[in-house]
């Protein structure tokens, strides 16, 4: 099955009759369709806990008058009547808003599809009664180990999509893809003491998920090694985040970096374009056209056309991340970030596990992060986490229930070290990161 | 009188459903009909900057048997969708003929929990307009060093209809009421932001309750606080959290590990420890859906199920679970009414509603006195926990120095982690000023956000976690 199988027959008239109301009021508008496909089952300790089955569908509409005035509106029932209404509500909201100059469509020579392979694999050979054993196998071997004492919130899941954005400025775009994912979440006990450990893989194409072996053995290994931990000692202390966490830290760089951010004066880079916001030698791309990768996009949510884009050149702030709005307000060059980042990596460096610990020397190597304490107007970082006490680069004893907190403009400049382990998976990649400047709440 | 369902189904179709929901040997069918309108708007630089208008719909059927359930849905109306979605809910169940049937639909009463006196629908844009440019107009002349101001107001309709194999026919009108602003104050190069939003199922009145001048002066009084405040020192220490906002301690370090569904996976911190004692016996839980108006508030759960107020903590001891109808029934305890879902899209799962620790004896004043070097914690951001251990953490965006007794330095930056079971017996004064705390709290599991409310005393910690850079 392919995306374009979602579509409904009748989808240029849905797309018509949305706009020709638009067009009769003086405005512009783009209206996007999309249809979803989508089956989930969920497992604990071997029972199937749910299946989850559907397909739905939605259609989206942004209008503008020439003076800026702008409404959005959305609706998921495509009768006729029901699309009127969500045509003249939109207009009604629109007509009802405020001039604003950089406000409207992108420039229609800046959109379009960029190629990009790889998108859906149309679940060829994909079988559901297969992807359902293959959860359930993933979950026997996690509950076969005699420490654990049973799994939740892990299964399989499939999501088909397709999309369709018409403007009336001519623009008509269509793309869709397929993305597919497995888990396993398992509980340990020992005495008292429990843990919880997971593992999951994610990605465009089934044949390329991880296999249940490994995702048993990884949230194994993490629901284990926690037991007999302490609190770390209070104070200034180096960390290595690893890969999974660094990655999270990295996508932080969408908020730091993005134009609609540094127009409302919310980053803390906003002041710092071409300045060193990074530790030397720290390179962060952004690449929308990485085959089959879980970000890649042919254009944005405004249609603008993806490129990849270097937003951290050795450290140095290369560039802002620009929908049309952003664009045209700060004066720079659009980028094609409605919505987002796409494919944002920091690049490798070529140290593994063991340089890393020896060039930590004393400090804690993070495996998890909790809560919420992060601002990116004001740098602010703090967070609960858990990991290792490396002592002289060995890992001395588990440690939970301790915070850190510091600022990321000091610690994307404190990058000391970079890892050559990025996950193979995920939209936002990184290696595991050495990084200096914060401070951790223990004993 | 609140507005009709604008798409509802009738008892038939409801009753033909169910029927296919059991025919493959289902024990339990049921059909939920939602229809949601979300009218949102914001303001910043002196005019309107955002105005949307979102409108969903859609019919779910669920089967479910033993401890399994299926769910399908559509989103459109027609009997043939709603049935076809029926036929493959119920292939959950694989006997391949009903092992039971259906219980005649009654009526569930259902209570008034919602403050409407002006429909949402019938409010003007131009009205929410002059509401958002009052919050955004008085947060402009509050401070020299104001730089930014978004002020927002979102306002929700949520209509359903459920109807179950056991005989459940019931409908429920929420509104929702959203609005504040986060303010960001800048110096030189540093900035900080200061967020004040409430959430209340209310029409518009709300503001005339809680004014945009009130909520505008909070959030820059916020921001103006993490501006001038130290860095909070990191170390462990008692912590004195103030009435209202510390109800998020409650939530996170307790109230997700009640929530039946985990207990009955036994994957809970509070698994198999009923009637046991769980916390100091100055402590006393309940979470209720009954105070009228408030964020949590419900006339009845997404099962149709009434709401009440229900035990989980008494003195000390654990007393209930929050269930919903899979839960109570596998588990042979009452239906508590707190199976919520997000949406006709998504399953319902047991869910907190308002999340109140008692008031208690203690001076609030004396608390603070009792305290010689600690923490007096007083707003907080967000948290989370990892409920089969227990271990929960939240921000704290404003806190005090105690020192010898006394409020002294303000202190910003601060995350607080604790276990939950040990921190619920290291409460050792409980004040009786309990308040339910003016927010608009999203709770997040399982990928699906349910709205709630949470409420506590001043209450004292003798030992908890601080994070800060100082």
């Amino acid at each position: 099955m392919t995306p374009m199988d979602l579509a409904p027959d009748n989808r240029d008239q849905l797309l018509d009759a949305v706009l020709a109301p638009v067009r009769a009021a003086g405005a512009a508008g783009r209206a996007v369709l999309s249809c979803a496909d989508d089956w989930e089952v969920s497992l604990a300790s071997g029972n199937v806990e749910a299946v989850e089955a559907s397909r739905s569908q939605g259609i989206s509409l942004r209008v503008f008058f020439d003076d800026g005035r702008s409404a959005s509106a959305s609706c998921n029932d495509l009768s006729d009547d029901a699309l009127a209404r969500l045509a003249a509500d939109c207009v009604a909201l629109a007509a009802a808003g405020a001039a604003d100059q950089w406000n409207g469509l992108p420039d229609p020579s800046a959109c379009g599809l960029s190629p990009v392979d790889g998108l859906s694999d149309d679940l060829e050979g994909y079988d559901r009664d297969q992807a359902l054993a293959t959860a359930l196998e993933a979950d026997r071997i996690a509950r076969a180990d005699k420490r654990i004492i049973a799994t939740h919130r892990g299964g399989v899941g499939c999501h088909l999509g397709y999309w369709q954005m018409r403007s009336t400025d001519g623009i008509d775009l269509s793309s869709g893809g397929s993305r597919y994912q497995l888990g396993v979440l398992a509980v340990a006990q020992d005495g008292d003491e429990r843990q919880t450990g997971w593992d999951m893989t994610s990605g465009r194409h089934h044949r390329n998920l991880r296999g249940p072996e490994e995702l048993a053995a990884t949230a194994i290994r993490r629901a284990t090694e926690s037991f007999g931990w302490k609190q770390a000692p209070s104070g200034p202390c180096p960390i290595i985040f690893d890969n999974r966490l660094a990655a999270e830290f990295v996508g932080l760089v969408g908020s730091l970096a993005s134009g609609q951010a540094v127009y409302r004066s919310s980053t803390c880079w906003g002041d710092s374009m071409g300045e060193q916001v990074c530790a030397s030698g720290v390179t962060i791309i952004d690449d929308p056209g990485i085959p089959g990768g879980s970000g890649s996009r042919p254009c944005d949510g405004e249609g603008v056309r993806s490129q990849r884009l270097t937003v951290v050149e050795n450290g140095v702030l290369q560039t802002w991340m620009t929908d049309s709005y952003a664009a045209r307000r700060l004066g720079v060059a659009l980028t094609g970030h409605s919505g987002g980042t796409s494919n944002l990596s920091l690049q490798p460096g070529e140290l593994d596990r063991a340089a890393m610990l020896a060039e930590l020397g004393t400090g804690l190597l993070v495996t998890g992060l909790h809560g919420w304490g992060v601002d990116t107007a004001s740098g602010q970082w703090s967070r609960g986490a858990q990991g290792f006490w490396v002592e002289n680069g060995e890992i001395a004893y588990p440690v939970q229930e301790v915070t850190l907190a510091g600022r990321m403009q000091d610690m994307f400049r404190g990058i000391r070290a970079i890892g050559n382990d990025p996950h193979p998976e995920g939209r936002t990649r990184s290696p595991s990161l050495l990084i200096d400047g914060l401070t951790l709440g223990g004993s | 009188m609140p507005p009709r369902h604008p798409a509802p189904i009738d008892r038939d179709l409801a009753e033909q459903a169910i029927a296919a929901g059991l025919a493959q040997g289902a024990d339990f069918a049921e059909v939920f009909n939602e229809y949601s309108i979300l009218r949102s708007l914001s303001y910043e630089e002196g005019k309107v900057k955002s105005s949307s208008v979102n409108v969903s719909q859609g019919i779910a059927v669920r089967a479910v048997v033993g401890e399994s359930q299926g769910l399908a849905f559509c989103e459109t109306g027609r009997p043939e969708d709603v049935l076809a979605a029926a036929r493959s809910a119920a292939a959950i169940a694989t006997a391949g003929v009903p092992q039971c049937t259906s219980l005649p639909l009654e009526d569930v009463q259902v209570g008034e929990r919602y403050i409407i006196e002006q429909p949402l629908s019938a409010v003007e844009v131009a009205q929410r307009i002059a509401l958002a440019e009052r919050l955004h107009g008085h947060a402009m002349t509050l401070d020299p060093q104001v730089a930014w101001v978004s002020a927002s107001l979102v306002d929700s309709e949520r209509w359903f209809q459920v109807a179950a194999s056991d005989g459940t026919w019931a409908e429920d009108y929420q509104p929702m009421v959203r609005g504040g602003l986060s303010v960001l104050l800048q110096d030189g190069a540093r900035r900080e932001r200061g967020y004040k939003m409430f959430g209340l199922r209310s029409d518009y009145g709300a503001f005339e309750r809680h004014s945009p001048e009130f909520l505008a002066e909070e959030a820059v009084r916020l921001a103006r606080f993490r501006m001038d405040a130290e860095p909070c020192p990191a170390g462990t220490m008692p912590v004195v959290l103030a009435a209202g906002g510390a109800g998020v301690l409650v939530h996170e370090a307790v109230g997700h590990g009640l929530e039946a569904d985990f207990n009955r996976k036994g994957v809970s911190a509070y698994s198999g420890r009923l009637r046991e004692t769980v916390a100091s016996e100055l402590v006393s839980i309940v979470d209720e859906g009954v105070t009228r108006g408030e964020r949590g508030a419900l006339n009845i759960d997404d099962e149709g199920t009434p709401v009440g107020e229900t035990e989980l903590i008494d003195q000390g001891v654990l007393r209930g679970y929050l269930t919903d109808k899979l839960s109570a029934r596998l588990m042979d305890l009452p239906a508590s009414g707190s199976g919520r879902r997000e949406s006709y899209q998504s399953l319902p799962i047991p869910r907190m509603r308002i999340t109140r620790m008692k008031g208690g004896q203690d001076d609030p004043e004396a608390i603070i006195k009792s305290v010689d070097k600690g923490l007096y914690a007083v707003n907080f951001g967000g948290g989370s926990v990892d409920i089969s251990k227990g271990d929960y953490n939240f921000e704290v965006t404003e806190a005090y120095l105690i020192e010898g007794g006394k409020i002294t330095r303000p202190v910003r930056g601060a995350t607080l982690v604790g276990n939950g079971p040990e921190t619920l017996c290291r409460v050792t004064a409980v004040g009786h000023d309990e308040k339910i705390d003016l927010n608009a709290g999203t709770c997040g599991k399982d990928g699906q956000g349910a709205p709630v409310s949470f409420g506590t005393p001043t209450f004292k910690v003798s030992e908890l976690v601080v994070g800060g850079e100082g």
